[in-house]
């Protein structure tokens, strides 16, 4: 939620809020003084109308970009968070895919990498060589 | 930065498995990062999330020698979840097989499959055990024919995984029979008809087929069209795979005959060298260079 839509939340919180105490402000009023058909004031109405609005405007503001993260990070740049502008994902597959292969992502890599089939022992000793280095 | 992002990464390594192909700093990296993550999020991330990331991390473990701490990961998932659970089983024989021997490890294996998996009716965990067996097997084996003939019993009993064919592609390029490790891996394909990895896999193949055993230009050129088909399929399925791409640019270049296909692939080439991470545009730069196609 970034810092505007926050704002939004809790102004249209506070309208919807003094909106209802006005009406039952008004209601109480009108039992006093024996209105038998009382209509509530416009700007009651307007009031809780702009608080209303002001909730919706500030759901949408809480929408923020999709962001990922690169799945191996390069030398020169670790962290660096990936964004394609988006907020929502793409459904076609054609498109969807796009983001794997922003992150470097193979989503059948389950079998594309053949990992049932690693060499665990050659692998093991490998890396204590690389690591002691 | 947001956890969800963090923690989406890590599950997508899970996932795709990609830990398996890090190198040794890499992969040290990430044991860092997630025994760090885990320890901060227990609560707050979803249980299936939690096990499947302890599952990466006794994996990151095993192969960085760190053999306490796998054997630790294992008790606390088998007091959790008992050990019938296949996964569990060919967790257990890893850690026979660097605590003991292989041997040790493939006899435990035969008698989880002789005693209740040959009667069972669940195909999906004996597969995963069958899988893990073989792949001790391998180990032993130095001849490639050897290995064949083990994975082709495997295939025969089950055919329909994606994963054994791939493997079969792999050890008959080896062995540089290119037609049967293109056949293995259209197999892959009518188990999983939109993996654009492969698709991209068999055009690798036909171009090398193309270049290295057809002899005549017109056999030469008929494989030259089919790998052409296969890396557009790949190009067709996402838009901005680099390989996919990189080889219909390269093999349409060769066949001189295609430029509408060229363009094309030039285009979408300049769009990866703008849009993608860091190594892909470099790669895609490259490649741009060295077949001198104008940005």
């Amino acid at each position: 939620m970034s810092l505007l839509s926050t704002v939004t939340f809790y102004v249209s919180l506070l309208l919807i809020g003094h909106a209802g105490f006005s009406s039952f402000e008004f209601h109480q009023l009108a039992k006093k003084i024996n209105i038998s058909d009382p209509q509530l004031p416009r700007d009651i109405k307007y009031e809780s109308y702009l608080g209303l609005i002001l909730f919706i405007i500030s759901a949408f503001l809480a929408f923020t970009k999709l962001t990922y993260l690169p799945l191996r990070y390069d030398n020169q740049s670790t962290k660096q968070v990936l964004s394609q502008g988006q907020y929502l994902k793409e459904t076609p597959f054609n498109k969807a895919t796009n983001v794997d292969n922003m992150i470097g992502n193979d989503a059948n890599g389950e079998v594309n990498f053949m990992t049932s089939f690693i060499d665990i022992s050659a692998k093991r000793a490998q890396f204590k060589k690389s690591l002691s280095n | 930065m947001s956890n969800d992002v963090v923690r989406d990464r890590f599950l997508a390594i899970m996932q795709s498995k990609l830990y398996t192909q890090f190198n040794a700093e890499e992969t040290a990296k990430l044991h860092g990062e997630l025994s760090v993550f885990l320890q901060y999020n227990e609560v707050s991330i979803k249980e299936t999330d939690y096990l499947s990331l302890c599952e990466m991390l006794f994996y990151l473990c095993v192969y960085l020698s760190k053999d306490v701490d796998a054997q630790i990961i294992y008790n606390s998932l088998r007091d959790r979840l008992g050990e019938n659970s296949a996964k569990l089983q060919v967790m257990n024989a890893t850690l026979l097989q660097i605590n003991e021997n292989d041997t040790i490890a493939s006899k435990y294996l035969e008698k989880l499959i002789r005693d209740s998996y040959e009667y069972d009716s669940d195909s999906r965990s004996y597969l995963i055990v069958a899988k893990k067996l073989l792949s001790l097997k391998i180990g032993k084996l130095s001849n490639e024919n050897e290995i064949l003939k083990e994975l082709i019993s495997l295939v025969e009993k089950f055919p329909l995984d994606a994963e054994l064919w791939c493997y079969m592609g792999e050890i008959y390029w080896k062995m540089g029979q290119l037609s049967r490790s293109i056949y293995c891996f259209e197999e892959v394909l009518v188990i999983m008809p939109f993996n654009y990895v492969i698709f991209s896999r068999i055009a690798e193949l036909y171009y090398y087929k193309a270049r290295r055993l057809d002899k005549g230009k017109q056999k030469m050129e008929e494989s030259l069209n089919k790998g052409l088909k296969n890396a557009l399929r790949s190009g067709e399925l996402s838009e901005s795979y680099l390989k996919g791409w990189s080889l219909v640019a390269t093999i349409s270049k060769l066949l001189g005959d295609k430029k509408d296909v060229l363009n094309v692939a030039t285009k979408r080439l300049v769009e990866i060298s703008k849009i993608s991470n860091e190594k892909d545009k470099i790669t895609a730069e490259y490649i741009l260079d060295q077949l001198s196609l104008k940005k």
